[in-house]
């Protein structure tokens, strides 16, 4: 493996068919396993980081699957249909089912005013488009996120993106606007606003928190 | 919560971005001013630069066609350096040395180079931007403390809007350490492939920082991007980012001070060669692979770049 795909990538690796097909209980995890009934918030922000272990990656997928379809449920009427979307659009990111997820992280856009959700949904909006290749698509959600709030994701994939497209002259553009913006200037009730995907894996002062309580007794 | 400093910034931003892209799309690297492709290249006899390399002994191809280069040398040729320090806790008894360093470096520059300093500890800032090295560096209020975004820092360092007429060195000091940066390594290295600067990295003190990876003070969602952690720390990361552009790690200890390091380095990359070249018979869209050779002396260390983006 070159030294370079060894380090994480903060968004957490693909669940791609032929990454299935190297599992050793591949079978079990296509088919979602019958046996396991446990699904929530906590063993899918687990996967999406990658951190489970191996041997535990063919069950812990298929947990992941119930997660999506617990929150699929969610997201259709209820109080929580926003930060059901988003986690929905998540699983379905890393299940490579792009052109769902983008439904679900517009469907953020409309149900939702918050402004951690809104940074999260346009940033991984441009990560799908991203995916996609369509690399305008995904230079406008990265900017888009960025008027919500000043979140080190979503600049960092779009000077990088810029870059690996030749259009340096505009990285450099950004950069500047970017670099010269302190988050002294993007403060929330005192606090710099540090990125919402970030804090999200924390689960530490997370913006998240209360959600994630009420996902968890919606889950029960 | 109201945004207005930044989203005035990012809507003008947005706005040049648009505006520009079509015609940054045109001419992303070459005939920005008639004069083509501009490559550095460092070619060395064992350690020792070549000092007298004529367009004749050099072959370079671009995507395996052979091109006709004009070679100059490289002292001619105005520089932009992009300084970046690591600011972040763990060089905290590195920091004065730094501003001695920033100190000697400004003054190795000519009166036609420019130079721009950027920090990084969590987030990345820009402490001042490109001006003359003649100038007081207003170095007095860094404080360093905090997580390492080393990946981020080098990733915003890179982009500079392709000028043949100036050089973009981009030289950065750190101990080696990361731990908190929101994109992976695989995707600076190739960010850094596709920018024109020349990226020379000096490897303070504190190295071990770079190769342990179960530092003190690793708590919350650092474990979370970083619990993977590379085989052999980030060191060999950092020479695949720098080799990349052509550029490399330089260990600050074993030459002794980062003042002999930069001594060395700016001797080398004045004793070093600009290539310029018109494409031909190749497309100019998409990726181009350079391959640069001295046919005539292949024991010969040449390095270069490894490509450019075409429009």
């Amino acid at each position: 493996m070159p030294i370079e795909d060894q380090t994480a990538d903060p968004l957490g690796q693909e669940i791609t068919d032929a990454y299935m097909a190297r599992l050793p209980n591949a079978g079990g995890a296509a088919a979602g396993r019958p046996d396991v009934t446990k699904s929530g918030v906590g063993s899918g922000r687990e996967i999406a980081f990658g951190l489970v272990s191996p041997s535990d990656e063919a069950l812990r997928i298929s947990e992941l699957r119930n997660a999506r379809a617990t929150f699929e449920q969610l997201a259709v009427a209820g109080p929580l249909q926003a930060d059901a979307h988003l986690l929905a659009g998540v699983i379905a990111l890393k299940f490579t089912d792009r052109a769902a997820a983008l439904q679900h992280f517009a469907a953020v856009e409309r149900l939702s005013a918050d402004q951690a959700l809104l940074y999260d949904a346009r940033m991984l909006s441009g990560v799908a488009h991203e995916r996609r290749q369509e690399w305008n698509e995904a230079v406008a959600s990265y900017l888009s996120a960025l008027t919500v709030a000043r979140g080190n994701i979503a600049a960092a994939r779009l000077t990088a993106l810029l870059l690996r497209r030749g259009r340096s002259a505009e990285a450099e553009t950004f950069e500047e606007a970017f670099l010269t913006t302190p988050d002294k200037a993007n403060v929330n009730e005192g606090e710099p606003f540090v990125d919402a995907w970030l804090y999200f894996g924390a689960f530490v002062a997370s913006p998240f928190a209360g959600s994630f309580d009420q996902l968890r007794k919606a889950i029960r | 919560m109201t945004l207005p400093r930044w989203v005035a910034a990012l809507a003008a931003c947005a706005t040049t971005l648009f505006v520009a892209r079509s015609a940054a799309q045109q001419q992303p690297v070459f005939t920005a001013n008639g004069s083509g492709v501009a490559v550095n290249v460092s070619v060395r006899d064992r350690n020792a630069p070549v000092p007298t390399l004529v367009a004749a002994d050099v072959v370079l191809t671009d995507n395996g066609v052979t091109q006709t280069v004009d070679v100059e040398k490289a002292d001619t040729v105005p520089c932009d350096l992009t300084l970046l320090l690591d600011m972040s806790g763990s060089t905290a008894t590195a920091v004065a040395g730094y501003k001695d360093d920033v100190r000697n470096i400004a003054k190795m520059l000519r009166p036609t180079d420019r130079v721009c300093l950027l920090t990084f500890d969590r987030e990345v800032y820009e402490v001042f931007p490109f001006q003359s090295a003649a100038i007081r560096l207003p170095l007095d209020l860094l404080r360093p403390g905090g997580l390492s975004s080393m990946l981020e820092g080098i990733l915003f360092a890179l982009p500079r809007a392709p000028n043949s007429d100036r050089q973009h060195l981009v030289v950065v000091f750190t101990d080696g350490a990361e731990n908190m940066s929101a994109i992976d390594a695989k995707t600076v290295v190739d960010a850094a492939a596709r920018s024109d600067g020349l990226l020379e990295i000096a490897l303070t003190s504190n190295a071990s920082a770079a190769t342990n990876a179960d530092q003190s003070g690793r708590a919350g969602f650092h474990f979370v991007l970083r619990s993977i952690q590379p085989d052999g720390g980030w060191v060999p990361i950092l020479r695949s980012i720098a080799a990349t552009t052509g550029g490399e790690v330089r260990d600050a200890d074993k030459s002794g001070s980062l003042k002999k390091t930069f001594t060395d380095l700016f001797a080398d990359i004045r004793r070093s060669y600009v290539l310029r070249f018109t494409p031909t018979g190749v497309a100019a869209a998409g990726w181009h692979d350079l391959v640069v050779t001295v046919p005539g002396h292949p024991a010969y260390t040449v390095q270069a770049r490894k490509g450019y983006f075409g429009g």
